[in-house]
C-alpha cells in the first residue's frame, strides 16, 4: 500500500503544519549544550546530580527506629486544595 | 572451617531471622537463644532505612505532599510488606503506587496514588535506554515526504492523560518550595522524557497527547497531526510539532515508500 500524501485523510493543512513546525523548531534551536556525562544511579527530588543513589545509605549505626506508626497521624506535607466550580475544599487536613 | 555450602545455609537462616523477626532460625549459631535479638534489630533497622531512603528518593513528590514523618512511617510499613526483590534499590517501589491506593490512612489524599505513579514514570524515564534525539534539521525535508514519514519515539518517553489536573499538581509539588497547591478538575496530560542526561517533564494538552498516541501506534506524521487537529481544532499544530522536536521525543524518522 502506498503511503504517499495523496491519502485522502491527509489534510493539506496538516502537511504544512509539520513543515512549519520543523522550521519553527530550527529557528528556536539553541546552540548545542555541551553534553555532560550521565551519572547513573540517581533519582532524588527530581534532580539528577551525582550521588550514591537510592538505598545506598550506610545505616548500620543509625539511631533511627523504623518501628514507628506515624502514618496514623495527619500527613503534614504541602497543602493541596481541590479547585471546583463550587469553591475550594481542603483535601489535606491542616495541622 | 566454614565451607561455601555452610555459609549459604547460614545466610539463608540469617535472612529468615531478619524477615521473620525472630532469632530462632539462627539459634544453632548463637551461644544462647536470646543472644541474637539486639544485633538482629540493627540489621533490620539498616534494611528498613535503606528501603525507606530509596522510597523517599524515588517518590519525592509523595514525600513532599505528606511530609517526611508520615512518608517514612508509611514507607517502612510498605517495605515490610513488599521487601525489595533486588539488592539494587535504584528502582525500588514499583508496587508503591498501588499499595498507597489501598492504604486507609491515605484515603483523605485521593491524588496520592496517581502522584506516586507519576514519580514512578519519572524514575523509569531516568533508567530507560539512552538514545540521541533528532534535532530540527532532521525534519527539513520535502513537506509531503515529512507528512508520510513515521517516527520512532524516544525509549524514555512516557505520556499520559488524566481526567483531572493531577499532572499540574504533580509538577507543582516538584518545585523546590511548593505552596498552596491546587488540584484542578480540568483534564490534563503529562509528558516525561530524558533525551540526554536530565529527565524533563511538562504538561501536555489534548492535541499533543493525541499526536503522541497516534505516533506511538504507528501513524504517519500526517495522520498524527491530523489526530491532534481533531482532538483540538483550535490547537496551534506547527507550535505543537516544534515543541515536541525541542523536547527531544523523536529518535528516528522513517521515510515512507518513495513510490
Amino acid at each position: 500500500m502506498s503511503r504517499n500524501v495523496n491519502a485522502p485523510a491527509l489534510a493539506l493543512a496538516a502537511v504544512f503544519a509539520l513543515s512549519a513546525g520543523a522550521a519553527m523548531a530550527r529557528d528556536d534551536m539553541k546552540p548545542a549544550k555541551a553534553e555532560t556525562e550521565k551519572c547513573y544511579g540517581v533519582a532524588k527530588a527530581g534532580q539528577n546530580d551525582c550521588k550514591a543513589g537510592a538505598g545506598t545509605s550506610c545505616a548500620g549505626t543509625s539511631k533511627v527506629d523504623y518501628q514507628g506508626d506515624a502514618w496514623k497521624k495527619v500527613a503534614k506535607g504541602t497543602c493541596v486544595t481541590l479547585k471546583t466550580p463550587n469553591g475550594t475544599g481542603s483535601l489535606t487536613p491542616k495541622a | 572451617m566454614t565451607t561455601v555450602s555452610e555459609l549459604g545455609t547460614f545466610q539463608d537462616a540469617f535472612a529468615a531471622a531478619l524477615a521473620e523477626r525472630t532469632p530462632a532460625p539462627i539459634a544453632a549459631w548463637l551461644p544462647s537463644p536470646e543472644a541474637g535479638e539486639t544485633g538482629l534489630a540493627v540489621y533490620r533497622n539498616t534494611i528498613a532505612k535503606g528501603c525507606v531512603d530509596a522510597l523517599a528518593a524515588n517518590f519525592p513528590t509523595v514525600a513532599s505532599l505528606v511530609g517526611a514523618e508520615w512518608f517514612e512511617a508509611a514507607a517502612a510499613l510498605f517495605a515490610r510488606e513488599h521487601p525489595p526483590a533486588s539488592a539494587a534499590l535504584l528502582a525500588y517501589g514499583a508496587a508503591f503506587p498501588d499499595w498507597l491506593a489501598g492504604f486507609p490512612p491515605a484515603d483523605d489524599l485521593p491524588y496520592l496514588p496517581a502522584v506516586a505513579g507519576l514519580d514512578r514514570l519519572w524514575t523509569i524515564a531516568l533508567f530507560a535506554w539512552d538514545a540521541r534525539a533528532l534535532t530540527a534539521e532532521a525534519f527539513a525535508i520535502d513537506p509531503e515526504a515529512l507528512a508520510s514519514a513515521r517516527v520512532t519515539l524516544h525509549p524514555s518517553l512516557a505520556f499520559a492523560w488524566f481526567d483531572s489536573g493531577l499532572p499540574g499538581l504533580w509538577l507543582g509539588a516538584r518545585e523546590p518550595n511548593p505552596d498552596g497547591l491546587e488540584w484542578t478538575q480540568d483534564p490534563q496530560g503529562v509528558l516525561i522524557v530524558r533525551p540526554a542526561d536530565t529527565v524533563a517533564c511538562r504538561l501536555l494538552d489534548a492535541a499533543g497527547h493525541a499526536f503522541l498516541a497516534a505516533a506511538r501506534d504507528g501513524a504517519s506524521l500526517g495522520e498524527a497531526i491530523t489526530a491532534a487537529a481533531l482532538a483540538d481544532p483550535a490547537a496551534d499544530l506547527a507550535a505543537l510539532f516544534a515543541a515536541l522536536i525541542a523536547d527531544g521525543v523523536f529518535i528516528d524518522l522513517i521515510l515512507g515508500d518513495p513510490s
